[in-house]
């Protein structure tokens, strides 16, 4: 008699677990995100003011050796700022295809297809 | 009559030298920043063989913690840099757990934290970028410095890509450096304002007001930014471990530029 009504149960506490999962998975990634998205967006202000602080130095040290102050400072700061610019695309792209990813890799953990590079 | 309290939130950065060592001129004193930096590694050593000496089926907390942090830096280099990265596994994972302990332990009261210093962080930064390049001319040999000219592209924008692509190469360092160091210097001062505001409160409307009775209006105002420091601690840990981790992977993206030329 136990062991029959047993049976059942086992079953619906399957579903149960899974509906229990389910709801404490989804909100998980909420209270990271915005903190994620500020490490993100000082991470791209460095990388353009950094990449102009180069650009200075180098044409600030050539400046001082060829002794053209200060026409190769200003082109290398220029350079400076588009090296910073292509930083911050790279940077985007990056953040991009690995917002693309996490879902992939989710979506064939759940197959059971191994995924191979 | 005490003294009135003063507000120097600057004053944790300083350097002190704790046992003077002179080199032909050159001051190489074992410092607090030195002394620091010998605590988080012996703590590191420490937390890593005794937490796996036991070598138990089911982990202790220990042993979890250093198995944890061994799979969290081996899944990183796996998924950033490949199969290749398994041999730059002991340096990304001790690079990890410097600047992680050095952030966590820089949170004790009255510690000194080596990562809020440039030339700490530019140290470490600039032996990652030498790695790096090492890695990529030793693979590719002359071909890596195709990485600074991307194929496809006309021979005749070379004199604006290439100077473009290699201050973007040698900024690597410089926003990695500054990166850690801005963060850390930044929180440690927010934390030592904020704990100046409440000596401050206190002393001026409570211990050393005139008339009676003030002390408590004193100790509740000084409560106030105590409060908010409480807050400021926890998201400084989170800070921590998150600038740790980003400096880390950072250096797993470019050791893969390094191993795969884009």
């Amino acid at each position: 008699m136990t062991e029959n009504d047993d049976l059942p149960s086992l079953e619906a506490l399957g579903e149960k677990v899974q509906q229990v999962r389910q709801k404490t998975d989804k909100p998980k990634p909420d209270p990271k995100a915005p903190r994620a998205m500020m490490g993100q967006a000082m991470r791209i202000a460095i990388d353009q003011v950094s990449a102009i602080l180069v650009g200075f130095g180098i044409g600030y040290v050539l400046d001082e050796v060829l002794g053209t102050r200060p026409i190769l400072m200003i082109v290398f700061i220029l350079f400076g700022f588009a090296a910073g610019i292509q930083n911050v695309y790279r940077n985007a792209m990056r953040m991009g295809q690995s917002a693309d990813k996490v879902p992939k890799e989710t979506a064939a953990q759940k197959g059971g297809e191994p995924n191979k590079e | 009559m005490t003294q009135e309290p003063k507000l120097d939130p600057l004053h944790q950065f300083d350097i002190i030298s704790l046992i003077h060592i002179d080199l032909g001129g050159i001051d190489a004193s074992f410092s607090n920043s030195a002394l620091w930096m010998v605590i988080s590694v012996a703590v590191i050593t420490l937390m890593m063989t005794v937490g796996i000496s036991k070598r138990a089926m089911v982990p202790g907390r220990l042993q979890a913690l250093s198995e944890m942090a061994y799979e969290f830096i081996a899944n990183m280099l796996r998924e950033n840099v490949g199969s290749q990265g398994s041999k730059f596994f002991p340096f990304i994972f001790s690079l990890f757990m410097f600047i992680l302990f050095g952030n966590l332990l820089g949170l004790i009261p009255f510690s000194f934290t080596f990562t809020s210093h440039i030339f700490v962080t530019f140290a470490l930064a600039l032996v990652v970028f030498v790695l790096v390049t090492f890695v990529g001319l030793a693979r590719h040999g002359l071909h890596f410095f195709t990485y600074f000219f991307p194929s496809g592209a006309p021979v005749a924008m070379a004199p604006l890509i290439v100077p473009i692509e290699v201050i973007s190469y040698l900024s690597r360092p410089v926003s990695l450096s500054i990166r850690l160091f801005a963060n850390m210097m930044a929180g440690h001062t927010m934390l030592k304002v904020f704990a100046g505001f409440s000596t401050l409160l206190l002393f001026n409307l409570g211990i050393g007001a005139e008339g009676d009775g003030t002390f408590l209006v004193g100790f509740l105002a000084g409560l106030a930014p105590m409060v908010l420091n409480v807050a400021l601690t926890g998201f400084e840990i989170l800070v921590a471990v998150l600038q740790a981790y980003v400096f880390t992977i950072l250096t797993c993206i470019y050791l893969h530029d390094a191993i795969h030329l884009h």
